[in-house]
């Protein structure tokens, strides 16, 4: 009676000990998805948290210190018929590019990007897509968003193949090493601050004039947006996390 | 009534007539399980000069059993009755070592007191005198005694006639000797007494009541500050017929000192090797006669808290007068307690309060380097440590004989600096100015256990002088809080920063003490500095490198209130 016991019980426990290693092979976090250098950091589980204020049309402050969440959930392989969703089963698949879901969380909507660095001129950030919530947009080409490396003045029009959209976006390099500050990220830091060399990008859109830093480390750590000359958003980095490997 | 008794029985011994004098001189640095005597010869060597250079007994008269057994003190006293020849004669037994209640403890054997009892009793002697420096059991340091039980007292009949019995000490008390006379303490000064130093009378002769008075006096005096507790001598006298016993006659001395009229105050003789010959107090418009044998001395009188030393070479056949004007200031006061029992060290408790000096600036820098960003906001974060902290702290001390000196202490210092920094940041694309803030707060909190070894001088002014050398185990705390914040990006972020570890250091140290008569209580003063070439990491309990390095060279001063445990 005993000896069945043992002999089931260990079965039951062999059984289960094997589902649970299948269920571990399926989870994504652990496939080693390549990462990109480039001006963002783009790696599968990224996640940023900024510190969010918002002021109105006469610049008083309506809202501060909301926790605005920035991340990369999935990751695409893409070939020249589209973009394949890496899963389990193709893991190991090797794709000439991978495209990153960076989406905006508390909105549900986001940009499908990569950094491209091979066989494009000019090298940077490119945006392959958009979605919000479950309606996907793919581009027929990818469009540039943020040139990197690039030069203090150099300047492009993102053009949107939104053909409805007739209002033109325009970015420019303002600055390629300029100092900004975040909440520092290191444990056991004597400082509070933590100090980067950034590049600044300009975005123009009609009135909309806005700023945002980006490190190479980071990727994007401040943002202030001004409408019609009133400062209107400001965000900064307050936390980041990425998988060690 | 003790006292009118005993000058009663010294009334009628006047004029008594004496035979031959025999000594019997027993002495044991034995007793049993008892700590060793140092001194029992001496004692005996000193009874054995003094009775024949003074007292009349013939050197052949003499038999000194040291170290015997009580097989051969039996023996002896039962052939004593034949040598003793006369009725005319005096016979003395002296004794000095452990005794119990009902023996003389002999190293490994017994003598029953009621033998030697019966055995005194017995001779046919004019005159048995009898003198004990013992009690009755023994203890830890070389005291004469253990558990304070019944005193030591040879009891005897109140029938025997001509017969004195002179007891070290009283009930319940211990009988001692004193590293500083190298002697039992009463041994010492009845010794003392016969050379001259109880001559109350002036007439050079020494009485077996003026030795008592004055060794009874003097034995008091000396034991009053010991820990083995004051030491009441006794007697029992019951002798008939008239005249005194004169144990002593000085007159046909002819090597010596007078110290005339002028001369009073506590004074002690020393001989050229500092050893202790004779310790008295004595008036003025006294002369007093001291028999010294040939050699030369330093008589040192303390009066009034202060002291003067006169000295003195003695050649044979010569007596020397001694006034106060021989007598010169002394720089130096020798500290002589009297009555010293043997401590080997003392323990002492101390509390010390100060100030400590941190050579930190090294530090300041590495603080300031991290904090070089926040220039772009017009602020430059200064760390400066103070040079100098107040601290405080708890020690144990442990003072050697021979001034080797063992210490260990642990002090307590804390530091706390806070800094406030406004500045400005800008946005782009924009022409304001934003305000930013910065708050600093760093503490740096250290507990160092200091402990080594010294060596301590002796100083007139002071007392004590001391220097000490060893180590400073510094356990360091060192944290920093910081909280930043800005009116741009609505940013309020803090941080904290904590440094834990260990650093050793060598230290070399002075101290001046002043320990106050009659207590356990010194004050002093504590200098000492602490030496590390160079800036180090601490050494953590896990055994990583702290990121910051510190250098807690410097000195330190406080000030310390002593309390010895023991005293010597």
């Amino acid at each position: 009676m005993i000896k069945n016991i043992l002999k089931y019980g260990l079965f039951i426990a062999v059984f289960f000990y094997r589902c649970s290693n299948m269920e571990l092979a399926g989870d994504l976090s652990d496939i080693p998805f390549p990462r990109t250098s480039g001006i963002i950091p783009l790696a599968s589980n990224t996640q940023w948290v900024f510190s969010h204020a918002s002021y109105d049309s006469s610049g008083n402050l309506v809202s501060q210190n909301q926790d605005l969440d920035l991340s990369i959930d999935r990751v695409y392989g893409y070939t020249d018929t589209g973009l394949i969703l890496i899963t389990q089963q193709n893991a190991m698949e090797k794709f000439q590019l991978y495209v990153y879901e960076y989406e905006w969380e508390s909105l549900g909507e986001g940009l499908l990007i990569s950094y491209r660095d091979q066989n494009v001129i000019p090298k940077g950030i490119y945006i392959h897509g958009e979605y919000e919530g479950q309606d996907t947009t793919l581009y027929p080409n990818p469009i540039l968003w943020l040139k990197y490396p690039g030069s203090i003045g150099e300047k492009w029009q993102k053009i949107d193949p939104d053909t409805t959209d007739t209002i033109p976006t325009w970015y420019e390099i303002t600055d390629t090493n300029t100092n900004f500050y975040i909440p520092t990220q290191q444990n056991n830091s004597s400082s509070p601050l933590e100090f980067l060399s950034c590049y600044v990008y300009k975005e123009t859109r009609a009135d909309t004039i806005s700023y945002y830093y980006y490190n190479s480390n980071y990727g994007s750590v401040g943002f202030v947006q001004y409408v019609k000359g009133v400062m209107r958003r400001t965000f900064i980095l307050k936390s980041y996390f990425t998988p060690s490997s | 009534m003790k006292k009118l008794f005993f000058y009663y029985t010294v009334l009628m011994l006047c004029a008594a007539s004496y035979g031959a004098r025999y000594a019997l001189l027993v002495g044991n640095s034995y007793g049993g399980a008892f700590a060793p005597l140092k001194y029992v010869q001496n004692d005996i060597l000193g009874m054995r000069d003094v009775l024949s250079q003074f007292c009349g007994f013939e050197k052949e008269n003499i038999v000194s059993l040291y170290n015997r057994s009580s097989k051969e003190l039996g023996a002896y006293l039962n052939s004593l009755p034949g040598r003793l020849s006369s009725e005319d004669d005096v016979f003395l037994f002296y004794y000095t070592g452990h005794a119990d209640l009902e023996n003389l403890l002999m190293g490994n054997t017994k003598y029953p007191l009621a033998d030697l009892k019966k055995q005194v009793k017995s001779y046919s002697t004019q005159m048995r005198i009898v003198i004990f420096d013992a009690c009755q059991s023994g203890c830890f340091t070389r005291i004469k005694g253990g558990s304070l039980q019944e005193p030591f007292l040879y009891k005897e009949e109140s029938n025997i006639e001509g017969q004195v019995v002179i007891y070290s000490s009283s009930a319940n008390e211990y009988s001692q000797e004193s590293d500083l006379y190298k002697n039992s303490i009463f041994t010492f000064h009845f010794l003392n007494g016969l050379r001259g130093c109880a001559d109350i009378s002036g007439d050079k002769r020494i009485s077996l009541a003026e030795a008592y008075q004055y060794s009874y006096s003097r034995t008091v005096s000396s034991t009053a500050h010991t820990t083995g507790g004051v030491q009441h001598p006794g007697y029992q006298f019951n002798i008939q017929g008239e005249g005194n016993v004169i144990l002593s006659d000085i007159n046909t001395r002819t090597c010596g000192i007078i110290l005339d009229e002028s001369v009073g105050g506590n004074l002690v003789i020393l001989d050229v090797d500092d050893n202790l010959t004779a310790d008295l107090v004595k008036q003025e418009k006294n002369r007093l006669f001291i028999a010294l044998n040939p050699g030369n001395y330093r008589i040192v009188k303390t009066r009034d808290d202060e002291a003067f030393k006169a000295k003195v070479f003695l050649n044979e056949n010569q007596i020397l007068p001694v006034t106060k004007e021989q007598f010169h200031k002394m720089r130096t006061t020798p500290v002589y307690a009297k009555g010293a029992p043997d401590r080997k060290f003392t323990v002492g408790v101390a509390v010390s309060g100060g100030f400590m000096q941190f050579g930190l600036h090294d530090l300041a820098r590495q603080c300031n380097n991290r904090f070089t960003g926040y220039s772009q906001f017009t602020m430059r974060p200064e760390f400066s440590f103070q040079p100098i902290n107040m601290q405080g702290g708890l020690g144990i001390e442990f003072n050697f004989r021979n001034g080797l000196q063992a210490y260990a202490c642990f002090d307590y210092c804390r530091t706390r600096n806070e800094q406030s920094y406004n500045g400005f940041t800008k946005a782009p694309g924009d022409t304001l100015k934003y305000g930013v803030s910065l708050k600093i707060r760093d503490t740096l909190t250290t507990g160092t256990f200091t402990t080594g070894i010294g060596y301590t001088f002796k100083n007139r002014y002071f007392r004590f002088i001391s220097v000490r050398l060893g180590a400073d185990v510094v356990f360091a705390d060192f944290t920093i809080g910081s909280v930043f914040s800005d009116s741009l990006y609505h940013l309020e972020t803090s941080n904290s920063f904590a440094d834990r570890g260990v650093l050793v250091l060598p230290r070399a140290s002075a101290s001046l003490r002043y320990n106050f008569r009659e207590s356990p209580f010194s004050i002093g003063v504590n200098s000492g500095y602490r030496y590390l070439p160079v800036s180090q990491e601490l050494h953590t309990k896990e055994r990583i490198k702290t990121p910051l390095e510190y250098d807690f060279s410097g000195i330190s001063v406080s000030a310390f209130l002593l309390c010895v445990l023991n005293r010597m």
